[in-house]
């Protein structure tokens, strides 16, 4: 539909720009700053950049309440969602800066790569959100998973009645071109893709076939590409539906491990101050 | 020498025996004359039918008792009241009753009686109305019902929508494979708790229902009937036609009773104190219009008291009262002063009016009062008693004066108000609600015919033409023809030659033309309240119809003819001049903007999931949507745990989903039988269930969407160890079910949950001119 405005472009970009601005300033300030022992989170920049990412994060973990916040009235989740991706993929760049870019192997760096984890998941959410959301067949008309896997499971049972009572050739055909197809989320996001029939090892099976049993041979093949479409089907659908939930294991524990951290971070600071 | 009484009461029905018994309380020599049984019309009820008390409102008077109850329980009651009473009561035909110098002479079964007063309280179930169609008169064509036990396994047709109708195909349905023919789309003059029975036996399966259906032809063995799909030919081994009873009229005309309109449907005219015209002579009870059996027993008791000199009021007058508080004055006169004002109702029976008075709300407007704005959803109807009231149509302004009505588009089209009306002075105006003008309708002709012809005048003067002369348009309305269409019927094609322009008036059509390929594409929907075909008969050559047109809904037209519109745009130039510019932009739009087969479909689809008749509809572009199912609990957690959408059940179109959800329609069906009226539009045009749903379940069978559900109340405060799943949460609620919708979220400030929830914008809110605008810029995926 024409009024194709989602979260990442929403009121034209409007949160994008906002925190493009946000950056833009906050480099420009680190530039012309040149503090005494260097640029790192110790200077008067680097604390205030550092205060500004940590207002940041809460702001993007409120999110978690806010999308729950059924009542809340004055925004919307769009709105809302918009501005936590963008804001998420500023914090990639802000915090580096309140660091001065200095990492090293400690509490401080941890935080920082696992706020990175957070943030890519993100992005890899934010991504698959926008590409997949147009492929799920079941929201146009098509089947669910549900009911894929109902038919697949009666088009078996067609194609091993098909050949009851027939020649051991045909049973032999329907053994080599027959497959189990096991629905799991591993085989539809790493395994192997479901490949339509080889046509030409097909028909070369079907040759050995006598005349009488070629009819049922050819029933047998249409029966088992029907079988393969679907299977094909359920294996995308299953994989889009993976993909469109998995990000968020990673997203919303390691968002808590990264905030763990931070803490980890803030009084390590000042501890040691 | 004939017997003398002071008076003579004929008819021991409910009306007659209140009279009786409070004559012989009186001390009044009195006799009363009955050729049946006491009670005769229960008397010929279903053995142990339930005869029901309505209006349960209404204080019963004198000694006669009668509550809800079974046939030989109120029987047994009233012959107890006869004897204890002592009535004297005699079995006879009254052949004759005329009038004399002190009174009148009476033949009663070969007995000669003469008296002062006579009461007439006869009924009028002497004479049931007849089908009217060939074979009514077949042998298995019956008026009543006594014993429904003697029919088993057979096929038989109840025509009919009234109680006894409905009370006779639920007694038949255990047994026998029944149907019901009804003229109408609703039970609108059946008591509510039959309505709903009814209802509920067609839902289940038990009776058939053909709505907006006659019977065309009786055959032995079968019947043709004519329904909105077309004629149908039923087995049918049984008929009985519940059709109403026609008035004694030759009766009693002879005996000096005038009438006021040669209508078969109209009633004598009573005074307040039930006399008609010939002096000393009363009518009570369904002879004046009043078929319930509270009112008949009243009647009767206040009509003695009425002779005896004595000042009663009618038993509904506390109700009357309080209705007519907001007038300064004397009720009474008030009430008449309101009747003598409105001659839409003139054809009303006394008990007729007083119930509608009961039924409605009056009104004191001050000028420039807003009585309601365009647009509003609601259907009251208006009468203006007194003052004048403006209609905003354009920049001219159209007066109503005071004894017209208006209101009555939103009550037979069921759309919205199609114009601004404001008190231009003061005036005084009695809204009735729209069941109370429906039955109306159905029961007085007089009405109907009143407010068809309005409806014409006032349908052609705001779609059509705000300039036109009332008086020339109500010329043209006498001219023009109503015609009804059936789902899919096509009122014309592409290619015929125009001759007529339809208004329409209820329903609405698609517009659909052929493309370059040939396909018929469907480019545009056209609801209630416009015009087509007019632009193939703007000039006096023959030209052929750009479009065919085809109606998506039941719908209702009126017909005019080519050589009145062109008359009547050659008296209207201003109008004239719109529409031919609004033809020639069509014409422009026909060769440049080809609809794809793309949009065409979508139409299609949109038409056939009735969201061309939404008002507002939620729809979730697939595109979008990521299926987190965030909506259906944003709908769930603002109210009480129970969502009203079910997005995975909604109908898909390319990237258009149309979730199970409320689509407010413009023509909501699912107010059609809501016994409390509880079903309402808000003013904004939201459809909202109040909370005097009693749960009877009859919106949940009427709306064809299925977006209705019976739900418990499962509101009860935050319960730790449910949250936890340590206990299961209770889903009775303790409360009885009642029916749950999507409300549009009017309690919150900030609109729809549902779509204020969904994190990609997936979820919209729209009407169908959005929606046609929203796809029409769809480029990528148009054909």
């Amino acid at each position: 539909m024409s009024s194709e405005e989602s979260f990442y472009n929403y009121k034209r970009y409007r949160y994008l720009t906002l925190n493009a601005l946000l950056v833009l300033v906050l480099l420009i300030i680190y530039i012309v700053d040149s503090p005494l022992g260097g640029r790192n989170g110790g200077t008067v920049v680097g604390y205030t950049y550092g205060i500004i990412a940590a207002l940041g994060i809460l702001y993007l973990m409120w999110y978690g309440v806010r999308r729950r916040a059924y009542y809340s009235a004055h925004t919307t989740l769009k709105g809302v969602l918009s501005a936590h991706a963008w804001l998420g993929i500023a914090l990639a760049i802000i915090v580096p800066l309140h660091s001065g870019f200095s990492f090293g192997f400690n509490v401080h760096t941890l935080a920082y790569v696992l706020m990175m984890v957070v943030i890519i998941s993100g992005v890899i959410g934010a991504i698959f959100y926008v590409d997949l959301a147009p492929r799920i067949r079941s929201h146009r008309g098509g089947g669910t998973i549900k009911k894929h896997l109902e038919q697949l499971r009666i088009l078996s049972q067609d194609i091993e009645s098909s050949v009851k009572g027939k020649s051991d050739r045909l049973v032999d055909v329907m053994h080599k071109l027959n497959f189990e197809y096991r629905p799991s989320i591993g085989n539809s996001l790493f395994g192997r893709s479901i490949k339509p029939l080889d046509k030409k090892h097909v028909s070369e099976l079907l040759q050995h076939l006598s005349e009488n049993e070629y009819q049922d041979g050819l029933k047998l093949v249409s029966l088992i590409d029907k079988k393969l479409e679907l299977a094909a089907e359920a294996q995308e659908e299953i994989s889009i539906m993976t993909k469109l939930r998995i990000w968020l294991f990673v997203h919303v524990p390691f968002t808590f491990a990264m905030f763990a951290a931070l803490l980890a971070h803030i009084f390590s600071v000042f501890y040691y101050w | 020498m004939a017997e003398h009484f002071d008076i003579v009461i004929i008819g021991a029905g409910p009306a007659g025996l209140g009279a009786a018994h409070n004559a012989a309380k009186n001390g009044v020599s009195h006799i009363l004359i009955e050729k049946g049984e006491i009670g005769n019309t229960i008397y010929d009820y279903q053995l142990r039918k339930h005869v029901m008390a309505e209006p349960t409102k209404l204080p019963l008077r004198g000694g006669v008792e009668f509550d809800a109850g079974s046939r030989e329980e109120i029987l047994e009651r009233w012959n107890k009241a006869v004897k204890e009473g002592n009535v004297n009561v005699r079995k006879g035909e009254v052949t004759k009753i005329q009038k004399a110098e002190a009174g009148f002479t009476i033949e009663a079964s070969g007995a000669s009686l003469t008296a002062k007063q006579v009461v007439l309280a006869i009924g009028v179930q002497g004479s049931p109305r007849k089908l009217g169609v060939p074979g009514d008169d077949l042998p298995h064509v019956a008026y009543t019902l006594a014993d429904p036990d003697a029919f088993q396994g057979m096929d038989i047709l109840v025509v009919g929508a009234g109680d006894a109708a409905i009370e006779n195909a639920l007694a038949l349905c255990e047994k026998n494979k029944v149907s019901i023919l009804n003229r109408s789309g609703e039970f609108p003059r059946a008591k509510e708790a039959n309505a709903s029975k009814i209802l509920d036996a067609i839902k289940s399966g038990k009776v058939t229902c053909y709505y907006n259906s006659a019977v065309a032809k009786v055959e032995p063995e079968k019947v043709v009937i004519t329904t909105p799909e077309g004629d149908v030919e039923l087995k049918c081994n049984h008929i009985i036609a519940r059709l109403g009873c026609i008035l004694p009229r030759k009766f009693l005309e002879s005996a000096g009773i005038s009438f006021p309109s040669p209508d078969p449907n109209a009633v004598p005219v009573v005074d307040k104190r039930y006399e008609c015209n010939v002096k000393g002579m009363y009518i009570l009870g369904a002879l004046i219009g009043y078929p319930l059996i509270k009112h008949a027993i009243n009647q009767g008791f206040e009509v003695i008291e009425h002779i005896l000199g004595r000042e009663v009021e009618p038993a509904d007058q506390v109700l009357v009262e309080e209705k007519l508080r907001v007038l300064p004055g004397e009720v009474n006169a008030n009430l008449e002063m309101i009747r003598s004002k409105l001659p839409l109702f003139a054809d009303l029976s006394d008990p007729q009016f007083r119930e509608l008075i009961i039924d409605s709300t009056v009104h004191i407007k001050k000028p420039g009062d807003i009585i309601f704005e365009r647009n509003d959803y609601t259907d009251s109807f208006w009468s203006i008693v007194s003052g004048t009231v403006a209609i905003d149509a354009g920049e001219k302004q159209i007066k109503i004066n005071a004894g017209n009505f208006f209101g009555e588009m939103g009550l037979l089209s069921g759309r919205r108000r199609t114009a601004t009306i404001r008190a231009a002075e003061e005036c005084i105006l009695l809204e009735s609600p729209r069941k109370q003008i429906l039955k109306l309708i159905n029961s007085v002709v007089s009405v109907k015919k009143a407010l068809d012809e309005v409806f014409m005048v006032r349908a052609m003067q705001t779609a059509i033409f705000p300039d036109a002369d009332p008086a020339f348009l109500m010329e043209l309305a006498k001219r023009c023809k109503m015609k009804n269409f059936k789902k899919g019927e096509v009122l014309f094609k592409q290619g015929d030659i125009g001759d007529v322009v339809y208004v329409i008036r209820k329903g609405s059509v698609k517009i659909s033309r052929r493309n370059k390929a040939g396909a018929d594409v469907a480019q545009t929907y056209i609801p209630a309240g416009n015009l087509v075909g007019e632009m193939a008969v703007l000039q006096q050559a023959d030209q052929a119809r750009s479009a065919t047109v085809t109606a998506v809904v039941p719908t209702e037209t009126i017909l005019i003819e080519k050589q009145d519109f062109l008359g009547l745009l050659e008296q209207n130039p201003e109008t004239k001049k719109r529409i031919s510019l609004l033809a020639s932009q069509r014409t422009v739009e026909n060769i440049t903007d080809e609809t794809s087969e793309y949009t065409g479909r979508l139409l299609d689809f949109m038409m056939a999931e009735g969201v061309t008749d939404a008002d507002n509809f939620l729809l979730i572009d697939s595109d979008l949507c990521i299926g987190c199912d965030n909506c259906e609990k944003a709908c769930a957690a603002t109210h009480s745990g129970y969502s009203r959408l079910d997005r995975k059940g909604g109908k898909t179109f390319a990237s258009v989903q149309i979730p199970v959800s409320c689509r407010h329609c413009e023509n909501p069906l699912c107010m059609l039988d809501c016994p409390p009226d509880a079903l309402t539009r808000m003013p904004n045009g939201e459809v909202i269930i109040r909370d005097s749903c009693i749960g009877c379940g009859n919106c949940t069978r009427n709306c064809p969407y299925g977006v209705i559900q019976l739900v418990h109340d499962d509101e009860h405060g935050f319960n730790l160890l449910e949250w936890l799943g340590l206990k299961k949460k209770s889903s009775d609620g303790g409360g009885a079910a009642k029916a749950a919708k999507c409300d549009m979220c009017s309690h919150l400030n900030s609109g729809p949950a549902c779509v204020r929830s969904c994190p990609t914008g997936a979820a919209i809110r729209a009407n169908p001119r959005d929606m046609l605008r929203i796809v029409g810029g769809k480029q990528g995926v148009r054909a």
